[in-house]
């Protein structure tokens, strides 16, 4: 049944149907890597980790080489007139010690050292591929200047993306499954995000995370095994929802 | 015995240090930072006074259960609890920013109680380091330094949420919750909706503990007690005066946005955008990029390259997610849990993406699992490698805090918190005889904060609208067209003003070259910000001059 949900998942998404219209190629790719990662997680024989390690690997390559990378420390005659803007604004700062002035180049540090800049920059490439509202709603409503975003999940699928998080980090069996977020994590964040088709190397984690999540509802309600919690949060939306909806009538006619 | 009472010590110790470094991080520099007094803040300000010396607000209504300010119709409680602080400071801005510092500051002791209380501390020192983090948690600093009342909302939503959770072990304290949570629907728009959606839910999930025998009687109380409060409301409920900000709904967005083709069909489209909109909103409010590396879009809301929590918090924060699906089945978590999940709703339906202003309640329940996330994490590690890493890490933030909150925000947000209507209201006070005309086509009505700081007497203000007295609670528009004093605010007229001796205010943009020299206008004065940006600009007009150069007088030439 796992199984079927994950195709199911990877062959009713956008984002996948849009990869494979511009490169058939490479949405073959994310399709094996999908299921070596799905079946590395769940059949415990070595062929499928090495495969699922070489395929994330080749399209760990395919993000970086198709990614236009913007250095982590070159600066753009904008930046340049931020920071002088910015070097300007501070005040001076001193320490007086044994009768002399020791001067901190506070200013220098913050805004115009490369350590500094470079670690700005990796801060906003980690934020932007960690976003939820990047995969499920075309990161509406705060949609970055200078890229197309793309339709990627469904909204829907976002609380069996939260659950199969949660579920998977339960299995014992999850080395491929941490590997599949933390090699495109590092590698994203330090290229940044400018290609055409986002931060694919994180689909065969996406994707299986929400079929593990879904396949765990699923199972639960099969088997009655639902405890009261989770229960009265499901019954407990549906009013909740209806609260809003009429909320938002109210809006609509005052 | 003897090291409880010593842990205990440093408990307390510690506790009064943190609180006198709070006192001097949310003192210091109050009245220059932000640089500015904005219009939000001089409202509640001026009300206050105006209701000190008279007794009644700005339009002459005798303490309001709304008040009108320019058509906004805020919750009155901050600008009560303000006139105390104008009594004895005067009308300055330190004055009307002080009741929100106090409120700000007493939230981190009610977090500090709820953290202790809620029995799932294991590390001690997690106790004191939360305390010290909510003090300088970017989030809080920024609304409990500004005269808004959305930090007295926080304070008693986060004392309601506190004694709820008391109240489920000793009853008398579900009495003070409900009453808390109907008084802070007087604070803030945020909680009118928040609270009474708390309270439904609460009772729902905890049903078997409310109507149990034990706290029963206490519930239906304080359930009677909160709905006593709440019949000033239920009057207003009539009125516009209780949703006046329907146009800045999600709703609103997506009509503006959507034009439907078939009539079932486009109605099912329709709701089905607003839902995609609400979840989108509403899931942002969740995201580590919204809360732990970008600030508010708003940039009169938000501190220059500074988000609403440290960057380092993530790890704590999805370490704290963990925590609340591995301890789902404790009571505690439960309550938190319906706090994670409720508090960002009100501030989802409306069209602004990630405001930290109106979902400044879920400031609460995200910081708690930081700091039961951390606690998570402390416990995995030997006291030796976590202490100089938090130590560490501790610093860096004070150090991200200074650059952002007192470097780059006094300078660069100076435009967006009203900076220079001081200097603006000294000129108009300066020239006391001659009459000046504030160009309000693209500023924010400014008739508040140069009442403000020419202390003009609430009583003839009061007379300046009489008829919306008439209909307080039901006459929701604005017009900024004010005169008072030597002030006329409102839009310059090409036509006429040119042929009156008077001085034009404006922005930039108000003054083309052409019309300089065409109208013989005279530079009085400029106003700019620290960052050099022209914030107004004033021109002396020269009406024998203007007469004098044309063969056909025009008919206001004398």
């Amino acid at each position: 049944m796992s199984l079927l949900i994950l195709l199911l998942i990877h062959f009713t998404n956008f984002w996948i149907w849009g990869i494979f219209s511009e490169s058939i190629f490479l949405g073959l790719l994310i399709s094996v890597t999908t299921l070596l990662l799905f079946f590395s997680l769940e059949k415990s024989k070595n062929i499928f980790k090495i495969l699922f390690i070489t395929s994330l690997g080749l399209l760990t390559l395919l993000q970086i080489k198709s990614t236009q990378v913007i250095s982590l420390v070159n600066i753009s005659n904008d930046d340049r007139r931020l920071i002088d803007m910015r070097l300007r604004e501070y005040p001076p700062i001193y320490v007086k010690t044994f009768g002399k002035t020791v001067w901190i180049p506070a200013a220098n540090w913050l805004e115009q050292r490369p350590e500094s800049i470079a670690f700005y920059r990796l801060s906003k490439n980690f934020s932007e591929i960690i976003d939820p509202n990047l995969y499920f709603f075309a990161n509406h409503p705060r949609e970055r200047v200078g890229i197309e975003e793309i339709q990627k999940y469904p909204y829907l699928f976002f609380p069996f993306f939260v659950y199969g998080l949660f579920v998977t980090l339960e299995k014992k069996r999850k080395a491929e499954w941490l590997l599949s977020i933390i090699a495109p994590l590092i590698v994203i964040t330090i290229i940044g995000s400018w290609n055409k088709f986002g931060p694919y190397s994180f689909y065969p984690f996406l994707t299986v995370t929400m079929a593990a999540g879904i396949t765990k509802v699923l199972l639960k309600i099969k088997t009655f095994s639902i405890s009261r919690f989770p229960l009265f949060i499901a019954i407990g939306t549906v009013p909740l929802i209806y609260f809003f909806i009429l909320l938002q009538r109210f809006y609509a006619n005052s | 015995m003897q090291i409880h009472k010593v842990e205990k010590l440093i408990q307390i110790v510690g506790i009064v240090a943190i609180f006198i470094f709070g006192l001097f991080l949310y003192f210091y520099k109050l009245d220059k930072v932000p640089s500015g007094f904005y219009i939000d803040e001089a409202l509640p300000g001026y009300n206050a006074y105006s209701l000190l010396k008279t007794g009644k607000d700005e339009y002459g209504k005798y303490f309001p259960t709304a008040l009108r300010f320019y058509g906004s119709y805020n919750p009155p409680l901050y600008t009560y609890l303000t006139i105390p602080s104008i009594y004895l400071f005067g009308l300055n801005v330190f004055a009307v920013r002080v009741p929100s510092v106090v409120f700000g500051l007493l939230s981190s002791l009610v977090i500090y109680i709820l953290l202790k209380q809620s029995g799932m501390i294991k590390n001690k020192w997690v106790l004191l380091t939360g305390l010290f983090l909510f003090i300088i948690c970017p989030w809080n600093i920024l609304y409990s330094r500004v005269g808004y009342e959305v930090s007295l909302g926080f304070l008693l939503l986060s004392i309601g949420v506190l004694t709820f959770w008391l109240g489920l072990k000793k009853g008398q304290w579900l009495i003070i919750s409900f009453l808390m949570f109907s008084l802070s629907t007087y604070a803030a728009y945020a909680e009118r909706f928040l609270a009474p959606l708390l309270i439904l839910v609460t009772l729902i999930f905890f049903r078997k503990e409310f109507f149990g025998k034990n706290l029963n009687r206490y519930t239906l109380i304080g359930l009677l007690l909160a709905f006593i409060t709440q019949i000033p409301h239920l009057f207003l409920m009539t009125t516009p005066a209780f949703f006046p900000k329907s146009d800045e709904s999600i709703v609103s967005l997506v009509t503006s946005s959507f034009q439907a083709n078939s009539i079932y069909l486009g109605k099912l489209v329709f709701i089905l955008n607003i839902l995609r909109e609400f979840f989108s909103h509403y899931i942002a409010y969740f995201s580590p990029r919204n809360l732990f590396f970008l600030p508010d879009p708003d940039l009169q809301r938000s501190v220059p390259e500074l988000p609403v929590f440290y960057f380092w918090m993530l790890i704590p924060y999805l370490a704290g997610i963990y925590w609340l699906f591995k301890n789902k089945e404790k009571m505690f978590v439960k309550y938190l849990t319906i706090l994670f999940l409720l508090f960002p709703i009100p501030a989802a339906l409306t069209k602004d993406p990630f405001s930290t202003h109106r979902a400044l309640p879920f400031l609460l329940p995200t910081f708690l699992l930081i700091v039961f996330g951390l606690d998570l994490l402390l416990k995995k590690l030997n006291t030796k490698v976590w202490f100089p890493i938090l130590t560490f890490l501790i610093v860096v933030s004070l150090i991200f805090l200074w650059r952002g909150y007192f470097v780059l925000l006094p300078k660069e947000r100076a435009i967006y918190w009203g900076s220079g209507v001081d200097i603006l209201a000294a000129e108009i006070s300066k020239n006391h005889d001659t009459l000046f005309v504030i160009d309000q086509a693209r500023t924010k009505p400014l008739y508040m904060q140069l009442a403000f700081f020419l202390k003009y007497p609430p009583d003839k203000f009061q007379e300046l609208r009489p008829e919306i007295l008439e209909k307080y609670y039901d006459n929701p528009e604005f017009d900024s067209h004010y005169i008072f004093a030597n002030i006329e605010t409102r839009n310059v007229n090409w036509e006429k003003d040119i042929y009156k001796e008077q001085i034009l205010v404006g922005d930039e943009l108000t003054f083309g070259d052409t019309q300089i020299k065409e109208h013989f206008l005279e530079k009085t004065f400029t106003i700019k910000s620290p960052t050099d940006e022209i914030i107004f600009v004033a021109y002396k007009t020269n009406p024998d001059k203007k007469c004098a150069s044309k063969p056909n007088k025009s008919i206001y030439c004398k």
